[in-house]
């Protein structure tokens, strides 16, 4: 069977090959797994840089550099972004073409794909790097990037999936391996996901809204967001390591079946688990039930996958101690399994009551970021590195001192910010003696968290300084490649079209002394009949769009269609053009990343920030800006709490001078730059589209309105001993927005400003 | 291989690139702790949803319910009178209750201890507003909204906001941190003089 070429390697074992059968001959391409190789550790350290530079800024403000390009809010989307679709994203998709060719049998489908692939994706991180500190996007977590990025997204995604699918069609192995079970399943739930988060109405080319409101937006976007940690940080990486760890352990898989039932509950399962994100707010109880129980239900499936990866080893762990890939490998699934038991865990609602808004939960994605997703990336990369660059590892020592100082790194982050998050939670809310609000003062549950920001600082440094190394590692191997790169040529054999998949062994349990029933279970289980779906590429892949599709379909459905759920609050109304713009300005700062506007229904929130949210305050919020995380206090009342425009003025101009030892970074800019409503008719226009009642005659006279407003603020101003000239400035339409804020359900008889405009034409201001 | 080779598994028939599978069977702890976790759902389900479960709704107001009828209990009767908020200042309970409900609301623009900052210093002995301490009461029930004081009535009931204003009213005479200019053109007298019996009870606003 062989070939008399040297180089050429023929594969003999494969049961399916017809005896007679013509052998084709192939090559891989790797060049192409190269690139995302390389793409990968450089958007890492990006990305792990901008981590290190917002960790900073928490710890203190002076990091946000006085810039407005380079506060919190600006860059604690382009460190996600970074991080997931940059780093993950590339580490994926190097994965992702080296395996599937090897474990298909056949080269990429097309070469020039794979480069329009890889060149639009690297396209969307820089234009990702050029809109998000400017203040573009689209005000939804990992979903920030505008509507021309966003379509740009989904053209590569759909260019990697012809690509992959491609691959599968013209495959010399019938039966796919799991791992590309995980890679379709990726690809599918990716593409439905991000479209459906991502339909805006747009008010200008980097600038659009939501075409959901309010809650049913809040339920679209932690559908996306909780499924983008499933399908881009979890399927994508199982698959990785079902291909590179018993690869790297050669060790067989621990467990087929195993593989088969985690696989589809998996998939199954997660799509519902969304709401979990969302407990105690303006969500329907039933969403919010909904996403805890299947949450609960997803920590046995998670846990499979951690079991056929660590008993893998099983054979290996011998080697463990001398080889940093399965140091690398052993270590990301220990994090895989804290991370699936501490996600069901803080799905329950009890528990969220306490974790949400904290740190705890940002110490729970860093566990599964940099624990997980980071170490199965490094540890593909050094087995990758000496194979592509096709010599030994420049500095095998380095990867294991990388190995050591990441380890401590993540250890370092996450104690700090579990200890941060714990304290944080207690803290707000803790009762006294006599029943009030033991620490009401918001500062005082920031201070005490201080020092363990700096311990946060020193970790992520760490775990910065070793991918460093990998990077240095992987230059210096790099510069030892041979000339030119051995390219082997492979003989396979067509897939054979006359294939039948051999019969299903009978249960050998006995047959008199069981029912039937049980035999037909015996066979079930054995699981033996799943080898026919992996030959069939087409309905594998179309029962993965079933499950994802139907799973969403359930929560969805009657989230859009039971109107009960949302009751309409009569006296909340839309908002005025200048806080429409005001609104814009919050978004555009990134002001949601730090202040949530969600008050949940318990008594210590609601002795803190008031009454709690209701469903019918946010059906005009296109966004939705409820927050995952509360930095700053909440904002949904501050309307009520502080209606001193110049308080306002002062705290954007200094912060520390209205409240001292804040770590809000210092909005001079908004008090320095006009009041641009250049925008102001298109965005009221898509407001419009989208159902929100402005008259056609607001919108004409929107800009005097706006302006009106402005004055009647930058009057109060000066009477409160603040500077003249506020209405001329950016920052006056986000202090009428935030005065605004949580005041419609208890609105006196008339609004604040009154407007000329509206009273002509009958509409509500 | 630490196994021995009875309880070696099999290994299946297929391989991929070179990887080979185990025909192991699902661990029993894990298959237990699955159908756990899913015959779990309907059990939280019926109890929660249709049964006699309490929304966190119920659970909320019977909390509220709880803490207000413990802090009624605490404080006693608190009519809107000169006497009973001047009282705020020698009860050190309700000092605290008062400390706290200020912290939580008013420290933002009265600074931390009163010195003022976006608000007036309500340390020094002028005042914008008050000429009596019931005028503390008055301007925390309804505000001055054109200067930015917002009106706590919907927030607070009058028991709540006569201890806020002893404890404001406590303030008078402090020495805080940084303590901003005088403002307004009110001088009371000293709250002890309004200790008289001829002191009218304001009419409690609904």
């Amino acid at each position: 069977m062989s070939s008399p070429a040297t180089s050429t390697r023929a594969f003999t074992d494969a049961p399916d090959r017809p005896a007679t059968g013509v052998l084709e001959r192939f090559s891989y391409d790797d060049a192409i797994a190269r690139m995302f190789m390389i793409a990968t550790v450089v958007w890492g350290i990006v990305g792990l840089l901008v981590g290190v530079l917002i960790a900073a800024q928490l710890a203190d403000p002076r990091f946000n550099l006085g810039l407005e390009w380079t506060s919190f809010g600006r860059l604690r989307p382009l460190h996600t972004n970074a991080v997931i679709f940059a780093f993950a994203g590339n580490g994926v998709f190097l994965a992702v073409y080296y395996s599937t060719q090897r474990l298909l049998k056949t080269r990429m489908f097309s070469d020039f794909l794979s480069r329009l692939h890889f060149w639009c994706w690297q396209l969307i991180i820089v234009s990702a790097a050029l809109t998000l500190p400017f203040g573009a996007t689209q005000g939804k977590e990992y979903a920030e990037l505008e509507w021309p990025i966003d379509i740009a997204v989904v053209f590569t995604w759909v260019v990697f999936a012809v690509n992959l699918f491609g691959t599968i069609a013209k495959r010399r192995e019938r039966h796919l391996y799991v791992a590309i079970w995980f890679y379709i399943a990726t690809v599918v739930a990716i593409a439905v996901l991000y479209i459906f988060n991502n339909l805006v109405v747009p008010a200008g080319w980097l600038h659009s809204y939501s075409i959901y409101a309010g809650t049913q937006d809040a339920f679209m976007q932690w559908w996306y967001g909780h499924n983008a940690v499933a399908f881009f940080l979890t399927t994508p990486f199982l698959g990785l390591m079902y291909y590179f760890l018993p690869k790297a352990a050669e060790r067989p898989v621990f467990s087929y079946r195993l593989s088969i039932v985690h696989f589809w509950t998996i998939v199954f399962l997660y799509v519902w688990a969304g709401p979990h994100h969302l407990h105690y707010t303006a969500l329907p109880a039933w969403a919010s039930t909904l996403g805890m129980l299947f949450s609960i239900m997803l920590w046995m499936p998670s846990w499979g996958g951690m079991i056929n990866g660590l008993l893998t080893l099983r054979g290996a762990w011998h080697r463990v101690p001398t080889d940093p890939v399965l140091k690398f490998f052993v270590v990301a699934i220990t994090f895989y399994g804290m991370s699936t038991f501490e996600g069901p865990l803080l799905s329950v609602k009890s528990v969220n009551a306490l974790s949400h808004y904290t740190d705890w939960t940002i110490a729970h994605v860093h566990a599964g970021a940099l624990g997980w997703v980071g170490f199965m990336i490094f540890g593909m990369v050094y087995w990758l590195a000496p194979r592509l660059f096709q010599t030994p590892l420049a500095k095998p020592k380095w990867a294991t001192t990388h190995f050591w100082i990441a380890t401590i790194g993540i250890l370092l982050y996450i104690i700090a910010i579990y200890w941060t998050g714990l304290t944080q939670g207690l803290m707000w809310r803790a009762f006294d003696s006599q029943g009030q609000l033991q620490y009401p003062d918001w500062l005082e549950s920031i201070t005490p968290l201080i020092p363990f920001y700096w311990i946060r600082v020193v970790g992520g440094s760490l775990y910065l300084f070793g991918a460093l190394m990998c990077g240095l590692n992987l230059l210096l191997t790099w510069n030892a490649r041979p000339k030119v790169y051995e390219i082997p040529v492979y003989e396979a054999a067509r897939l054979n079209a006359t294939y039948r998949e051999p019969a299903i062994a009978g249960s050998t349990l006995p047959k008199n002394s069981v029912v039937e029933f049980a035999r037909t279970l015996d066979v079930f289980s054995q699981m033996r009949w799943h080898r026919k779906w992996e030959g069939l590429a087409t309905l594998f892949t179309v029962l993965v769009a079933v499950a994802i599709v139907t799973a969403s379909l359930f929560e969805i459905v009657p989230l859009f269609l039971r109107k009960g759920d949302t009751v309409r609050i009569d006296s909340v109304t839309p908002y005025t053009p200048l806080e429409l713009v005001g609104r814009d300005v919050y978004i555009s700062e990134g002001c949601m990343n730090c202040h949530s506007q969600m008050i949940r229904p318990l008594r210590a929130e609601i002795e803190r920030y008031g009454e709690y949210s209701k469903p019918g305050e946010f059906v005009n919020d296109h966004p939705f800006l409820w927050g995952s995380r509360r930095i700053g206090p909440d904002l949904a009342r501050v309307g009520r709490k502080l209606p001193s425009p110049n308080w306002h003025v002062r705290h954007f101009n200094n912060p520390t001078d209205t409240s001292p030892g804040s770590i809000m970074p210092r909005y001079t800019h908004l008090l320095e730059k006009p009041l641009d409503l250049g925008e102001l008719t298109a965005s009221l226009k898509a407001m419009q589209t989208l159902g929100v009642e402005y008259t056609n005659a607001e919108i004409e006279n929107a800009s005097i309105t706006a302006r009106a407003q402005a004055k009647l603020i930058a009057d109060i101003v000066v009477v409160e001993g603040g500077p003249t000239g506020v209405e001329e400035r950016k920052v006056v339409a986000l202090i009428a927005y935030l005065m605004r804020l949580g005041t419609d359900i208890s609105k006196p008889t008339a609004p604040i400003v009154a407007t000329p405009t509206a009273a002509a034409t009958g509409g509500t201001p | 291989m630490p196994e021995s080779s009875t309880v070696e598994p099999q290994v299946l028939d297929h391989e991929c690139d070179g990887i080979r599978e185990y025909d192991n069977a699902l661990p029993g702890w894990w298959t237990f702790l699955f159908w756990a976790c899913i015959l779990f759902s309907p059990l939280y389900i019926v109890y929660y949803h249709i049964g006699v479960g309490p929304s966190i709704y119920l659970e909320l107001d019977d909390e509220m319910a709880a803490a207000a009828e413990a802090q009624l209990a605490q404080l006693g009767p608190m009519p809107v009178d000169v006497s009973t908020i001047l009282g705020v200042a020698a009860d050190p309970k309700k000092l605290l209750i008062g400390r706290s409900m200020f912290r939580t609301n008013c420290s933002v623009c009265h600074a931390a201890d009163g010195g003022g900052n976006a608000g007036p210093n309500l340390c020094d002995d002028t005042y914008i507003n008050i000429r009596s301490p019931l005028d503390f009461f008055r301007v925390m029930h309804d505000g001055v909204v054109p200067k930015g004081m917002p009106a706590w009535s919907p927030r607070y009931n009058n028991t709540q906001l006569v201890v806020l204003a002893g404890y404001v009213a406590s303030l008078r005479g402090g020495t805080p941190a940084a303590p901003k200019a005088a403002q307004g053109d009110l001088k009371p007298a000293a709250w002890s003089t309004f200790l008289t019996p001829s002191t009218s009870t304001l009419e409690a606003p609904k």
